[in-house]
């Protein structure tokens, strides 16, 4: 087999698996080690696309200000991608807090590539979204409204992933994963948001020195203490939780 | 093959597939519009385009400014992303200018085209000169006094910004005219108007139609005003 193929097989694989089988393709993922360049690549490039077509789209319905489409498409591309980059990494690092702090014991960089993989369920709306572009006027208002309904459905089909490949990265039950991904980063965005709306920066640095002094009583052995995960757990994976 | 090769396959090739239609983010397809109704025109996607120019060129290269003498030159194109380009009567056909990201190329036909990222534009031309004037400017101005020759075509296409121009026709010739606007106010003066749709306006005048003159100004966002003189 020609090695390009090999390699489109090889990265197909691995995406197909992360979005039909996301348990077993983190546990594979976890015990090869992380590698972001695919999932990075991925998450890069559907968010430049999403940003560039949304934009593309909207104006193409606004034929006043089509003409805004050459400056405004790649700046919104790049944009969003930056955007996405840095809500990534930001998120990465609150999920990485909590789970350490509900006991659990990973890696950085599993959960950053955790997370960009639940963003390759974008696929769909964002191909909506090209459609769109490419058909403008009614026909392309109908893929616009299209992709913002597999918008919602690829944001739960990304949730799934991201709380599942939590639980793989660090050892957490799907409970403690569902708290660390999902749970506690929507709290601490809604009080965020509003605490700045009303430009209460303090908020933020209650919240960081919140983290600060729950590591240090962790630290005392005032909470669950990370423990390795045992290797023929991770091994075994199936479809069993490991608690810690 | 498997099934997580088959979806993967799917992701990727979708993936590539919006890459490339945001990378080339086509003209949108303006459908509809019934009978009597302007379609606007379709703007060509930033990806047809030359990538540096519309993005990057009102910021890149260096500051220029200079002179070009057109003499037998009978066509003029200028292309400018942002600034402001006047038209003046004098003795002798010239071009000074002032910006970033300059060209400029001379055609064996005698046309001059000028390409700038931003900056000013002064266009002095002699009277029954220009047989061709051409201006595409994505952002700002375009004003004065712009004399032509007969036959000739004057095209003004302005994205977001103002054309106050004067077009200086031979006596005798013919004259259309038309001017537009997305969103803004259109005016023509010194033509017979033709009524038309709102934000397109129409003019016209009787004469020699050997010596025909065609004026097409449009701005996307802004305002529009041709006065046509006999000279």
């Amino acid at each position: 087999m020609m090695p390009w193929r090999e390699s489109l097989l090889e990265v197909s694989h691995r995406l197909g698996s992360v979005l039909l089988h996301p348990r077993e393709a983190f546990e594979e993922m976890i015990s090869e080690g992380p590698r972001l360049a695919l999932p990075l690549a991925v998450c890069f490039a559907l968010a430049f696309s999403s940003g560039a077509l949304a934009i593309s789209a909207i104006l193409g319905l606004l034929p006043p200000l089509a003409f805004l489409i050459p400056v405004a498409g790649p700046a919104a591309g790049l944009i969003s991608a930056v955007l996405t980059l840095i809500f990534l990494l930001l998120l990465s690092v609150l999920i990485h807090a909590n789970a350490l702090l509900l006991g659990g014991s990973g890696d950085f960089e599993a959960i950053l590539a955790v997370l960009a993989y639940s963003q390759a369920p974008d696929f769909l709306p964002v191909a909506a979204l090209a459609v769109s572009a490419i058909l403008g006027g009614i026909p392309g208002l109908s893929w616009f409204l299209l992709g913002a309904a597999l918008g919602l459905l690829s944001g739960l089909w990304g949730l799934w992933i991201a709380v599942v490949g939590t639980g793989v990265s660090y050892g957490l039950s799907s409970g403690k994963a569902l708290i660390a991904a999902f749970l506690i980063p929507l709290a601490l965005f809604v009080v965020v948001g509003i605490s700045l709306g009303f430009g209460a920066w303090w908020v933020v640095a209650l919240i960081v020195l919140g983290y600060a002094v729950a590591f240090i009583v962790r630290e005392r052995g005032g909470l669950p203490s990370p423990e390795p995960v045992p290797a023929a757990q991770v091994e075994e994976g199936g479809g069993d939780e490991v608690e810690l | 093959m498997s099934s997580e090769e088959v979806l993967g396959l799917l992701v990727v090739a979708l993936t590539l597939f919006s890459l490339a239609v945001a990378i080339a983010s086509p003209a949108p397809a303006l459908g509809g519009g019934g009978a009597g109704t302007p379609l606007p025109t379709p703007v060509p996607g930033w990806g047809r385009r030359n990538l540096s120019i519309p993005l990057l060129a009102p910021w890149a290269g260096t500051r220029a400014e200079g002179r070009i003498e057109l003499g037998n030159a009978t066509g003029l194109i200028v292309d400018l992303g942002a600034g402001k380009v006047t038209f003046e009567e004098g003795n002798e056909a010239r071009v000074e200018y002032s910006g970033t990201g300059f060209r400029v190329s001379r055609s064996p036909e005698g046309t001059v085209n000028l390409s700038m990222g931003a900056g000013t534009v002064r266009v002095v031309l002699p009277p029954g000169a220009a047989s061709l004037i051409s201006v595409n400017l994505s952002m700002g101005e375009v004003s004065g006094r712009a004399p032509v020759g007969g036959p000739a075509s004057v095209s003004i296409d302005v994205g977001m910004g103002d054309i106050e121009l004067t077009v200086v026709v031979p006596g005798g010739s013919a004259v259309r005219a038309n001017a537009s606007v997305g969103w803004g106010e259109a005016e023509l003066e010194g033509v017979n108007p033709i009524p038309t749709s709102p934000g397109r306006v129409l003019g016209e005048l009787d004469g020699d139609e050997s010596r025909l003159v065609e004026i097409g100004a449009d701005v996307g966002m802004g305002s529009v005003l041709v006065t046509v003189e006999r000279g």
